[in-house]
């Protein structure tokens, strides 16, 4: 079966762009090409810096036949009352050069419509192809565009070719000033570069042998294999994160290994500056020994192996003219302490409306002052003083170069100045996790800065009206959020957040506000939700029934949240829930508080009474301590009695001050379930979801 | 190939390709860019194809001539083509080839690069182009010139004529590249590069470079409110040069410097507006 080849030649495209745009031209083509019923059995995308490519697999030669409904008069205009055809319905027949029988009916709206099936016989593909690729081509999106001549195209960077072979035959589209042809383009720096294509199918092939390796997939196999091998023999890690890595497969269009080495007189610079100089602008890959230091690195030339070792000697030349940069802009740095750092930022602005980075290092103070008050394992001076350096860092020469290695920084600084490990510890930690899945502070100090600091960005980004909506969220306040919530539930942080926000509340007077701060709390328990669903996997259910009670220690609601899981699956639990929600219903409209067990009357009042007391003491102690699956036991005492309790007692009496006694006691036992949640949205196995449709309609 | 050797290939492989062969400015500038021969002549419709030697002032990257490849004034080989002929690239690797450098040897990226001057509220499309992964070139589709959408657009080539001497010489730092066959690259600027470090670093008078960005912006205005725009272009680029040494003094603070460069991106809008007779004056004089 014949396959079609696309090749949009550029030139260079940025690297980290190519993979969405390939991705792009995918689903693009994909839905095109069924619009117009062309069938094709896969499309594969391929692309370098310089191409971006799909070869589409068994597509038909022959478009498919469609069926198109031609719209007519409104039925009850065609056709009288009595099912014959008015002037209206004969002529619209006539027109179409049906009879009055063949007229068929189409629904628009509300309307009914008369209606005439045509069916438009399948073209040649390769006609159809003529006409639809290069709309897909000026279709795409690419993050940014531009211009490079008078035809008024704009792409991500200037097309120079174009390839467009059905099996082989060239299908000449056309696109601004540009034809298609059977000619492309082998490496840039190949003597004989163009390279003649005599059918889709070759592609890959013929231009392997032309030194472009077109599948991606491949060339990263290329580079992870030569990185692997040099680490295996060095007995070395190699550091490459996902963005290095994108940089260099998709830089080239033949990766090889060059391997290189950096003197000795820079090995005394932190290796983290070390790091972050091979890596900078996606360059080098280091390698790290096993005694901490990194004289090794890998670069990737594009082209064949480097026998004259002249790449190499250049590689390396940049690699210390880099180093002795960062070591002027360190050098620089360590002529002043990093406290004496502090007050510049007075000078940097943090938000226009929101202050100056001072301000804002103060009002993580603050609040990881008050954190520590409760959490702080005795850490107060420490948190304190990390708090008070944390953003030093953004003033030095080596951030404002290397702008990744904000807080790295900040640390060593901190370190080498003389600062307590734990301060310097959590100055390098405080912007964990800097992506959704990256590692959390370790040490208790970078947690607490950690906590404050995320805290803080949140509480001013919503005051100030810049709470995300959709898929704006220009700051990014969502993943700092997350980082919040994930750093207290994750280091077990026992804190009611809510509760230190408003004792804190003083120091957010002074931004001129457009939320509140119960848009905050309300920003942060929607995130809470979000969480527990999609990095904890707890059921929906169970989150409204956990959400039900309000609250900001997002350590314990996640507790609540997993003790009830763990429940749900059991009988007992179940049918405690059925008790509860009988205390639940007939108090629910109830304002009675209090009660007299002295007005008690049944046995079965005062054997329920008895239980609650029983269970409400020792709950509170278990609860505090986080043991929710253990309270959620003690509840289970309470099924019996609840139950007997409903059989024999009437709980609306005539009695005034009988009901309301009664009233007022269900409801103070209903607020012991209340401590756990509202367990009557919780959906138990032995229950089918379509008795609670009320949930199912709620969206996550 | 001595330094001199580089800069007489350049002029000639661009004379060859029908291109004004033209000199540096004689006020400062930091880049190539900051010369009235690209900045205005990237404006307006009219087919311009120009080479020139920059020695380009960027105080910021003073390195006490202890830094090999960083250096206060460095010289840019600048090529604008409007519009940019198709085979731009294979023009440009071809002047390479014309320097002596075999590219089969060598490792040659075209990397991203999208290039911006606040200051000339420009901004175009292209990339740095590394030979062993230094940077020797910028490779710059202009998309807007002082403010102003560019059609056609230009293409601007900037050579970095140190870092390329130091390749086709064999040295490893650009104060043993041979200006000729007995005067060393040292010789001519390395005192140079130690007395204006230590200038602009430590001894500029800031209130005094502060007055003078004032008197020079004031002056920027009053010639354009007069129809002079090249006059008054010449004083939004001592302007610009002006803010660098203050930004390297360290006498600007972030807010401050947001509202230095909205300044003299002004005057250049303004300037741009007036050569193509769009109303700039106005615009300035409301300013």
């Amino acid at each position: 079966m014949p396959a079609l080849l696309l090749e949009i030649g550029t030139e260079e495209m940025p690297a980290l762009d190519i993979p969405c745009l390939a991705q792009e031209l995918r689903a693009t083509t994909s839905r095109v090409f069924t619009q117009e019923a062309l069938t094709y059995r896969q499309i594969d995308v391929y692309y370098t810096p310089r191409r971006l490519a799909m070869l589409v697999c068994d597509l038909e030669t022959q478009q498919e036949e469609r069926v198109r409904s031609i719209k007519g008069p409104p039925a009850a205009v065609a056709f009288d009352s009595n099912g014959c055809a008015t002037q209206a319905g004969i002529g619209f027949a006539q027109n179409q050069g049906v009879t009055v029988g063949e007229l068929g009916q189409v629904k628009h709206g509300d309307k009914i419509y008369t209606s005439v099936k045509r069916s438009i016989p399948g073209k040649e593909t390769a006609e159809v192809l003529l006409t639809i690729l290069p709309g897909i081509i000026t279709g795409l999106h690419p993050k940014k565009t531009m211009r490079w001549d008078s035809s008024g195209l704009s792409f991500i960077r200037p097309i120079r070719w174009l390839v467009c072979l059905f099996d082989d035959k060239l299908i000449p589209i056309e696109l601004g000033s540009l034809r298609a042809g059977t000619k492309t383009h082998g490496h840039r720096f190949l003597e004989q570069e163009e390279v003649v294509l005599d059918r889709a199918t070759s592609y890959v092939q013929a231009l392997a042998s032309s030194l472009v390796v077109v599948d991606p997939g491949v060339r990263e196999s290329m580079v992870l294999d030569a990185l692997k091998e040099q680490a295996d023999r060095l007995g070395a890690d190699y550091l490459v994160d996902d963005e290095l890595l994108s940089r260099i497969v998709n830089g080239t269009e033949y990766p090889t290994p060059i391997f290189g080495s950096i003197p000795e007189g820079f090995l005394d610079l932190p290796t983290e500056i070390v790091h972050a100089t091979l890596r900078e602008e996606g360059k080098f890959v280091p390698f790290a020994l096993a005694d901490g230091t990194s004289p090794y690195f890998m670069g990737f030339r594009d082209g064949m192996p480097d026998r004259k070792g002249i790449v190499r000697a250049g590689y390396e030349q940049v690699v210390r003219a880099r180093l002795r940069d960062s070591r002027f802009f360190f050098d620089k740095d360590r002529q002043g302490m990093l406290a004496e750092k502090v007050g510049d930022l007075r000078n940097m602005v943090y938000d226009a409306r929101l202050g100056s980075l001072w301000e804002k290092v103060e009002r993580v103070r603050a609040l990881a002052g008050a954190i520590a008050d409760h959490n702080g394992d005795g850490l107060g001076q420490e948190v304190d003083r990390a708090a008070f350096l944390c953003k030093a860092d953004l003033v030095t020469e080596l951030v404002q170069a290397f702008p990744k290695l904000q807080g790295i920084a900040g640390g060593i600084y901190a370190r080498l100045d003389g600062e307590s490990n734990a301060v310097a510890d959590a100055i390098s930690e405080h912007y964990f996790p800097i992506s959704n899945e990256a590692s959390l502070p370790k040490s208790r100090v970078g947690t607490i800065v950690g906590l404050a600091d995320k805290l803080d960005t949140v509480i001013g980004a919503v005051l100030v009206g810049e709470e995300p909506t959709g898929s704006r969220d220009p700051y990014g306040i969502r993943r700092q959020a997350n980082g919040l919530i994930r750093l207290a539930i994750e280091s077990k942080v026992d804190l009611d957040f809510f509760e230190l926000i408003e004792s804190l509340k003083e120091t957010y007077l002074v931004i001129e506000r457009k939320g509140t701060m119960s848009d905050v709390r309300r920003f942060i328990s929607g995130r809470v939700s979000r969480l527990l669903r999609q990095r904890y996997g707890i059921g929906p259910d169970v989150i409204a029934c956990v959400a039900a009670v309000k609250g900001g220690n997002f350590y314990h609601v996640f507790l609540r949240a997993r003790a009830v899981t763990t429940w749900q699956e059991s009988k007992e639990f179940h049918s405690l829930i059925t008790a509860f929600s009988r205390v639940r219903n007939i108090t629910k409209d109830s304002t009675e508080k209090g009660f007299n067990p002295a007005l008690f009357k049944s046995e079965a009042e005062k054997v329920l009474w008895r239980e609650y007391l029983k269970v409400e003491g020792s709950l509170t102690n278990l609860l505090e301590k986080g043991n929710y699956e253990e309270g959620i036991k003690r509840l289970l005492s309470l099924k019996d009695p609840i139950n007997c309790y409903f059989e024999d007692v009437l709980v609306m009496a005539k009695e005034v001050s009988v009901r309301q006694n009664r009233l007022g006691f269900l409801g103070a036992l209903a607020g012991l379930f209340y401590r756990i949640g509202d367990l009557d949205k919780v959906i138990t196995t032995s229950e089918s979801p379509e008795t609670k449709p009320a949930l199912a309609q709620e969206k996550w | 190939m001595d330094f001199q050797e580089i800069v007489l290939r350049l002029h000639s492989f661009w004379r060859g390709r029908d291109c004004l062969i033209l000199q540096p400015y004689d006020v400062e500038t930091g880049a190539g860019t900051f010369n009235p021969a690209t900045f205005f002549g990237t404006l307006g419709r009219n087919p311009w194809r120009v080479g020139y030697l920059e020695p380009s002032r960027r105080p910021t990257d003073g390195r006490y001539g202890k830094n090999p490849i960083r250096l206060r004034l460095h010289h840019q080989y600048q090529v604008v083509l409007k519009p940019p002929p198709t085979n731009i690239q294979g023009m440009y690797l071809d002047s390479l080839k014309a320097l002596g450098l075999n590219l089969l040897e060598h490792d040659v990226k075209f990397a991203e690069d999208d290039w911006e001057s606040p200051t000339l509220a420009a901004w175009g499309v292209g990339w740095q182009v590394w030979l062993d992964e230094m940077e020797i070139s910028q490779f710059t589709y202009f998309q807007q010139m002082g403010g102003i959408n560019l059609d056609p657009v230009s293409v601007e080539l900037t050579y970095g004529l140190e870092r390329i001497a130091m390749v086709l010489q064999h040295v490893e730092s650009a104060y043993d590249v041979s200006w000729n066959d007995k005067v060393t690259y040292g010789a001519l600027w390395w005192e140079k590069e130690r007395q204006f470090s230590i200038y602009n670093f430590e001894s500029a008078v800031v209130e005094r470079i502060q007055k003078m960005f004032i008197l020079c912006e004031e002056e920027c205005r009053t010639s354009l409110m007069a129809g002079l725009v090249f006059p008054a272009y010449d004083y939004a680029l001592k302007c610009s040069h002006l803010f660098n040494i203050l930004d390297a003094r360290r006498a600007i603070s972030i807010t401050e410097r947001e509202s230095f460069i909205a300044r003299i991106r002004e005057l250049a809008k303004a300037c741009a507006q007036g050569y193509l007779g769009t109303g700039g004056i106005d615009a300035c004089t409301t300013a």
